[in-house]
């Protein structure tokens, strides 16, 4: 993981570029599920996949697989936290990272 | 990046409060999904040209104006608000005053009830404004009715399926706007414009 971090962020006018809303729109979205625990894998949109999970670590791995195939981002949120772009080993594949 | 055309362009005229954050993201979610581009006051932030003059230029650019006068009402300092009927005036009066282009132009004005305006601008009678009742899937239906009109040769998606996909965009919204740190119900306009562009291939109207 020596690559570069990167910022997801706004341009200086506070606006955001177009292929970035294009990678979030398209991503896979890793998210904590309301109530009692668990995971969520979601594709934005009223036809995508989207799945629940027991862990965080269950659906990130299911998240990358299928990101694989569509050479998408894999986009993982965490509550109060602050949001980084991390470089993966693969190519066209993102993990956010939020710093404790 | 080019100017929309003038055929295609939508001027949304109404207030950016956050008792309006319901109705204004509904509003330019049926425009763009009906087709056309959606402008506002919103959509530039040059210190350098006045307000109202950033208003005449985008009022002429747009064949096509929403007007809402929703929010015309008191405010705390007991003074009615008169932001959306002053650019409705602007509107009308390059419709009238205006060159061949401008005498193109159509609007749709909306109020929270159908009678209200004949209490604070009567002069209105005649243009038939619509009723919204601050009701995002009405005011959804009622746009798209009046844009369908505006192009009765082209297939446009039915109200309620711009209203079922644009619930579903607005269930998304959070993920998005989480992805870049920012507040949902203070999106800037561009963002808002883009994240819908973006959205809508993915779910497409059903023909």
């Amino acid at each position: 993981m020596a690559k570069a971090m990167r910022r997801l962020k706004a341009s200086a006018t506070g606006r955001l570029s177009r292929k970035s809303i294009q990678g979030a729109v398209r991503a896979l979205h890793v998210f904590p599920a309301a109530g009692n625990g668990g995971w969520q894998v979601k594709e934005l949109g009223t036809e995508g996949l989207h799945k629940r999970f027991a862990s965080m670590e269950e659906a990130i791995a299911f998240a990358k697989q299928a990101a694989d195939k569509n050479n998408s981002q894999v986009l993982i949120h965490r509550r109060n936290a602050r949001l980084k772009v991390e470089g993966s080993e693969k190519p066209g594949v993102y993990k956010l990272v939020y710093p404790r | 990046m080019s100017a929309p055309a003038y055929e295609d362009s939508v001027f949304i005229n109404c207030p950016f409060d956050p008792q309006y954050a319901e109705l204004f993201p509904a509003l330019v979610f049926t425009v763009i999904d009906c087709g056309f581009v959606a402008r506002s006051a919103q959509e530039e932030d040059d210190s350098g040209e006045s307000r109202i003059e950033k208003l005449y230029r985008i009022i002429a650019s747009c064949k096509y104006g929403i007007h809402d006068l929703s929010r015309t009402e008191l405010s705390e300092f007991g003074l009615p608000r008169f932001n959306m009927p002053l650019e409705l005036g602007i509107y009308l009066g390059a419709r009238k005053f205006g060159d061949a282009i401008n005498r193109t132009k159509t609007c749709l004005i909306l109020d929270r009830s159908q009678d209200r305006y004949r209490r604070f601008i009567s002069d209105l009678a005649g243009n038939d404004p619509k009723a919204h009742r601050n009701s995002p899937r009405r005011a959804v239906i009622v746009v798209r009715n009046w844009l369908r009109n505006a192009r009765p040769q082209e297939q446009l998606p039915g109200g309620e399926d711009i209203w079922k996909r644009y619930r579903a965009f607005r269930r998304d919204l959070p993920l998005l706007t989480a992805s870049f740190k920012l507040n949902r119900n203070a999106l800037e306009f561009l963002d808002l414009t883009t994240m819908i562009n973006e959205w809508l291939p993915l779910n497409p109207p059903r023909r």
